[in-house]
């Protein structure tokens, strides 16, 4: 091998992106495509009763076979797709949105708002997320819109506390303080100086959040919280099935799979991107 | 009948039965009272639907072994376990393995004499003179004497007591109707004439067990009963373990030395302590449940048909449903077929929308059984879009979407209304409460033994528990009738013009009666049956 060979400059390659990142997007997205599309893919209509086959096996006719109903457990699980994500994104949105918002200002201010809204928050942080939700279904009825401000409003403390933290840090650094000098009003040296370098922690939470968020739209269902009687929702359908676990595992396997790969799904972007971003 | 409201929130549904999933913890139930639940099974020569499901390996053997215990897996009780309050299964069969009845109810349906030997009516019907058994004593050694048998009924029939019994005696007996002829004799004075006087002493009415004269409660504490069992422990959280009672009235039984109860929280523990040998027997087993049981060689599934029902009630004095051909419609459109298997498993018997079931001897026979004629529900509605809303709580969840799936299919939307059961039968009884007040509901009744249990309450003009406000002087009639006539043609002529009056009018729609199963080790033990109240009776249960 000669030393031109050697010394020859590489050719240029593209930026790799990482297999977890690629992983966890094709598996989220896979979900997101099944929760708009599922009544084009889904075999059978997820309510049908079928009493001549309740817990059929697995087979050509059920690929994941039929639950106590008879009803088709592969069309349940695609049909669950959708409750889940018409709750967890937008709840995950309004968390990140109003925990930044307090965290931001309680952070920047400091003092004695500082000390009070963070006192709140370790309150409501301390309070069972389950039992102030089982409180507010029971008092607001079950909805969509329910279970997004019950899962937005757990997550807000959480999401403030890690901007507030964040902001303090920020708050210290020279660059705000010339910024200060500078005359810049508090809002400008909130929203110019400060967000900008605080929006990974923003991200990272958003992330963490939108896990957390799938994971309690499912346990809420599961509760008996969610979504109405016989909605195929995921966690209702794990709840539901339970108790024929050992006749038919596959009613109980399908649905909390499905729960378990989109979590795992958001879970490797999530941590994907995070890298990314805090090495940025 | 009294307004259901002498005790807890489960209390005061006419069944402890949850809906179509029976609760293992309140399927007795109710405060309804005579609760027993029912009779059963009519028999397999009849056609019904009682046998077990595998048969054991061994032949039951010509002389009963003696000794052994017999471990049962059941729920933990959710209320102290107190036989003048008690009303879900497992404090039931824990009280009926130490204390005895007048009358037992057999899974036939027949009165087998226990503490009474014989009874007879008087009066027309309006007395009943019931014959102590002589010899029996308490296992503390109080001889049972008539003074014992009306201190216990005093105590049950007593208004400002917490008897959970009072509505199954309501508008037939009452405070002071109970006296004593002689040391051996009961008379029961009644308020009417009441030919099925002695289902109401029987087991059927389950709170109806003949304890000391001097009981206040505290049964766990002090356990002293005429049954074939002593209570040695009792923990709220474990279980509890009994030992055989020498002192028992009935000779050579039982033939077992003990009976050790444990408690399982979860349905699913239960059925694999069956399964790994861990217990021999369930005493609330779930139909539903025992599929992954069918093929092993050791447990044996018995069946018995039963009275329990899910009544699908329709407001008759309130649009839709004051049309009766809306009413009939929805008759027409259940795939009661359907129905059974989906949320009974197959159990059950068809209903036809009257409340004489097939097991009572009374019921008619020559009124053609409803089935799904969609054909028929088009014509009934001619054109008119149907939809309402059906509430109901969670025991009757899987029968709700059932319905809900079927009605479906033939172009009536149903909107489910899922409440608590604290909510359901909560408000006021006489004004509000979603289980009398709905357009439309699902209310589980345990069974009953006998059919005025259910006419009386349900469908009569006026009747506490009429959630569907229907009223027909022709069937209040017959219904006084029924309860009046002594004998057999009288009684099934008056059952005929109240059946084909319900199956008409359809106010209550029954698809399924409700029967139970109970699964246990047939290799090890024979003499084990089930009931269709699930009581539990281990005298004649012995080891192989």
């Amino acid at each position: 091998m000669s030393a031109a060979t050697v010394l020859a400059p590489r050719r240029a390659t593209r930026p790799r992106v990482p297999v977890a990142l690629a992983a966890g997007t094709a598996i989220v997205a896979a979900w997101v495509v099944v929760a708009l599309f599922w009544p084009h893919l889904a075999p059978y209509d997820p309510e049908l009763q079928d009493p001549l086959h309740r817990f059929a096996a697995p087979g050509a006719g059920h690929w994941l076979g039929t639950d106590q109903f008879g009803r088709d457990t592969f069309s349940r699980m695609l049909a669950g797709a959708r409750p889940v994500l018409l709750v967890a994104p937008p709840a995950t949105a309004l968390a990140v949105v109003a925990g930044t918002l307090v965290g931001l200002v309680a952070g920047s201010r400091g003092g004695l708002a500082d000390e009070i809204v963070m006192r709140v928050l370790d309150a409501l942080v301390v309070f069972p997320a389950i039992i102030a939700a089982v409180l507010f279904v029971a008092l607001a009825g079950r909805s969509v819109t329910v279970l997004v401000l019950v899962i937005a409003g757990s997550f807000v403390p959480i999401v403030a506390r890690s901007v507030r933290a964040a902001t303090l840090v920020e708050r210290e650094r020279s660059y705000v303080e010339a910024a200060r000098l500078r005359g810049e009003p508090s809002w400008s040296l909130m929203v110019r100086e400060i967000f900008p370098n605080v929006v990974t922690t923003v991200l990272v939470e958003a992330t963490s959040r939108f896990g957390d968020a799938i994971f309690a739209a499912a346990t809420l269902s599961f509760l008996g919280l969610g979504q109405p009687p016989g909605s195929p929702d995921w966690g209702a359908s794990v709840s539901d099935n339970r108790l024929w676990l050992q006749l038919a595992p596959w009613t109980v396997l399908a649905p909390a799979l499905a729960i378990a790969s989109l979590v795992v799904g958001v879970a490797l972007a999530a941590d994907s991107l995070r890298g990314r971003w805090e090495a940025s | 009948m009294p307004a259901p409201s002498e005790r807890t929130t489960f209390a005061l549904s006419p069944s402890g039965r949850l809906g179509g999933e029976l609760s293992r913890r309140l399927f007795l139930g109710g405060a309804g009272g005579a609760a027993l639940a029912g009779l059963l099974a009519a028999c397999a020569g009849e056609g019904g639907t009682s046998g077990t499901v595998q048969a054991p390996v061994a032949a039951t053997p010509t002389a009963p072994k003696r000794g052994g215990t017999l471990r049962a897996g059941s729920p933990p009780p959710p209320t102290a376990v107190d036989p003048l309050t008690m009303y879900d299964g497992s404090a039931i069969a824990i009280v009926q393995l130490v204390a005895d009845y007048l009358i037992w109810l057999d899974r036939d349906f027949k009165l087998v004499p226990r503490l009474a030997e014989k009874w007879a009516a008087e009066e027309g019907g309006k007395k009943w003179a019931f014959t102590l058994r002589q010899g029996v004593t308490f296992s503390d050694g109080t001889p049972l004497d008539a003074e014992t048998v009306k201190a216990s009924f005093d105590r049950l029939l007593d208004p400002d007591g917490k008897s959970a019994a009072l509505s199954a005696f309501d508008t037939v007996l009452a405070k002071g109707g109970v006296s004593v002829r002689d040391a051996t004799t009961v008379v029961f004075t009644l308020e009417r004439a009441f030919s099925d006087f002695p289902y109401l002493v029987s087991a059927g009415n389950y709170n109806t067990l003949i304890l000391k004269k001097d009981y206040k409660g505290g049964f766990t504490e002090k356990p002293i009963g005429t049954g074939p069992f002593l209570l040695e422990s009792y923990d709220p959280s474990a279980g509890a373990t009994f030992t055989r009672n020498p002192k028992y009235w009935e000779p050579g039984r039982p033939y077992l030395d003990g009976v050790e109860i444990k408690f399982y929280a979860d349905d699913q523990a239960d059925l694999l302590a069956l399964q790994s040998g861990e217990i021999d027997v369930q005493i609330l087993s779930r139909a539903s449940l025992t599929g992954p049981l069918k093929g092993l060689a050791d447990i044996t599934v018995d069946q018995v048909a039963g009275t329990g029902l899910t009544a699908f009630t329709l407001r008759v004095d309130k649009p839709p449903f004051d049309d009766g051909q809306v009413r009939q419609a929805i008759a027409y459109a259940l795939d009661r077929p359907g129905v059974n298997a989906t949320v009974y498993d197959g159990v059950g018997a068809l209903g036809n929308d009257h409340l004489l079931a097939s097991l009572f001897p009374a019921a008619p026979k020559d009124i053609a059984q409803r089935a799904k004629d969609p054909a028929k529900v088009a014509a009934l509605l001619g054109g008119r879009k149907l939809s309402f809303t059906l509430t109901y709580d969670p025991p009757s969840k899987d029968y709700a979407l059932t319905i809900q799936n079927q009605l479906k299919q033939v172009g009536i939307e149903v909107v489910l209304d899922q409440r608590t059961s604290a909510e359901f039968y909560g408000g006021d009884q006489a004004k509000d409460t979603p289980w009398l007040f709905t357009d439309a509901n699902l209310v589980g009744w345990a069974g009953r033994a006998v059919p005025s249990q259910f006419i009386i309450p349900m469908v009569k003009s006026g009747g506490v528990w009429n959630g569907s406000k229907y009223a027909n002087p022709a069937l209040d009639a017959a219904a006084k009738a029924y309860d009046a006539a002594t004998g057999d043609a009288e009684r099934k002529a008056q059952a005929e013009i109240i059946a084909k009056a319900l199956n008409e009018d359809a106010p209550v729609i029954i698809t399924v009666w409700s029967g139970t199963v109970r699964a246990y080790n047939g290799r090890r033990f024979t003499g084990i049956a089930a009931h269709p109240a699930s009581y539990v009776d281990f005298t004649s249960v012995s080891q192989l």
